[in-house]
């Protein structure tokens, strides 16, 4: 009881205060402070849809994207471990990284109903000020088109 | 020998008993419906829930046993049904056992992995919101019941001395201390601290396998016909220490032997003929409050083994 008295005024303190919740890397507040953020465009991932959406997060946190273009698991690998902010790729439904990155909700998609192949923003696990930033965006820029 | 129904002593607070068990059942059963939709992705939620899915078991067995308890003896089944209660508390001690070791699995695993979780936010009426909020809700929401309704089960299962329904008042505190670590864990989980949901979960699955151990114990000594246990450890009776006392007292140079089957203890005098008219529900038995208690007094005589 004790316990729950004293945890409603720390959530209530923090909402308050803004900023949450909060990145456990700081990776919002790194993009924020510095003024870039870190892209790794998988190869099959470029074109329009992703060009856009790099274009509306580099407007809402002013800052540059720096990107970097490559194949899937060294840009994964080196998202996971914190050298990339933002991976935009096209992954399967049933890929075995989608345990170790998050992914984002799709920005357009191809391949058959059964199997499709979705374009999705993929971020670092854990970061969930900067996953609900790219999650906002990636809703507001529409999802794929039917 | 009572082999029919519940003693009267003991009849109101078996259904209250039974009664409460039928809310504990109701209310677990909206926690793990709520618990299941607000889950999403997050490995703490997901244990949380398949623990509240375990504190189903306590009430259900209870309810079983207690509905067989109250059957007659049959032909199959000369000593009626009373050890369905010593089976149910293994039953739930088990469950028990088992939701503290995968509480501290699940959190050394993810405190070893140094994993972050990713609790992300879904678009309700416009507005993104964080899904931590709604973990936070159903969380408080899965305290509430256990709390009250484990609390109330305590001083009944200490007037029934009912193991099984004592070990479900521990499973109820279990899952109100989870749901607590729980709210601590997303709490911190949204400051940035992604071991703040493993580390609360690690120190309080400690204490509930603890529990779990102890009721274990307690539960096999009952089913190996090891001498009456107290309510909540392992010591002796107090109950059966009188009995004990009284039958030795009674019959010197004899063994008494006792046992429990359920709430019930029977006690066995090795080496003496049973006294002409005796009546084990009028035997003296000095300092003893509840004669329900003492089902029967046996006889050996001296000679045989």
């Amino acid at each position: 009881m004790v316990f729950r008295c004293a945890l409603l005024p720390l959530i209530l303190t923090l909402v308050a205060c803004g900023g949450y919740p909060r990145d456990p890397d700081g990776t919002l507040d790194r993009v924020h402070s510095q003024h870039v953020f870190r892209v790794g465009l998988i190869a099959s991932g470029g074109g329009p849809d992703a060009e856009r959406f790099i274009k509306r997060i580099a407007d809402v946190t002013h800052a540059r994207p720096e990107i970097r273009h490559g194949g899937t698991e060294p840009l994964l690998l080196d998202l996971e471990r914190g050298a990339l902010d933002l991976v935009i790729g096209e992954l399967a439904d049933d890929s075995p990284w989608r345990d170790r990155v998050t992914i984002i909700e799709p920005l357009a998609e191809r391949g058959t109903q059964k199997q499709p192949i979705l374009l999705n923003p993929i971020a670092r696990n854990g970061e969930n000020a900067w996953i609900m930033l790219l999650e906002r965006e990636a809703r507001n820029s529409g999802g794929p088109k039917p | 020998m009572r082999h029919r129904g519940h003693p009267a002593a003991i009849r109101q607070d078996m259904a209250r008993a039974v009664r409460l068990e039928w809310w504990n059942v109701g209310w677990t059963i909206s926690i793990i419906i709520v618990m299941g939709i607000t889950m999403g992705g997050s490995q703490a939620m997901k244990t949380a829930w398949v623990e509240d899915t375990l504190g189903l078991i306590p009430p259900l067995v209870f309810l079983i046993a207690s509905h067989f308890e109250a059957r007659p003896s049959t032909k199959r089944f000369h000593f009626g049904f009373h050890r369905v209660n010593s089976l149910g508390f293994l039953v739930a001690a088990v469950a028990l056992a088992t939701v503290g070791l995968l509480l501290l699995w699940d959190s050394a695993m993810t405190l070893i992995a140094g994993e972050n979780v990713t609790v992300s936010s879904v678009r309700f009426l416009g507005h993104d919101i964080w899904l931590g909020w709604f973990m936070l809700a159903a969380q408080a929401y899965s305290i509430i019941p256990p709390l009250i309704i484990g609390r109330k089960e305590l001083p009944i299962a200490e007037r029934l001395r009912d193991k099984l329904l004592h070990t479900d008042a521990l499973m109820n505190r279990a899952n109100w201390l989870t749901g607590a670590a729980g709210i601590a864990g997303i709490a911190g989980l949204g400051m940035g601290w992604w071991w703040a949901d493993s580390a609360a979960a690690a120190f309080i699955s400690l204490g509930i396998i603890s529990d779990g151990v102890k009721s274990l114990r307690v539960a096999t000594a009952e089913l190996v016909d090891g001498v009456p246990r107290a309510l909540d450890s392992d010591d002796l009776s107090d109950e059966a220490a009188l009995i004990a006392k009284a039958l030795r007292a009674h019959f010197p140079k004899t063994r008494i032997l006792l046992r429990e089957t359920g709430r019930y203890i029977r006690a066995e005098v090795i080496g003496a003929h049973a006294p002409k008219n005796f009546d084990a529900d009028s035997f003296d038995i000095p300092g003893l409050e509840c004669r329900w208690r003492l089902e029967s007094i046996a006889f050996h005589p001296p000679g045989k083994p």
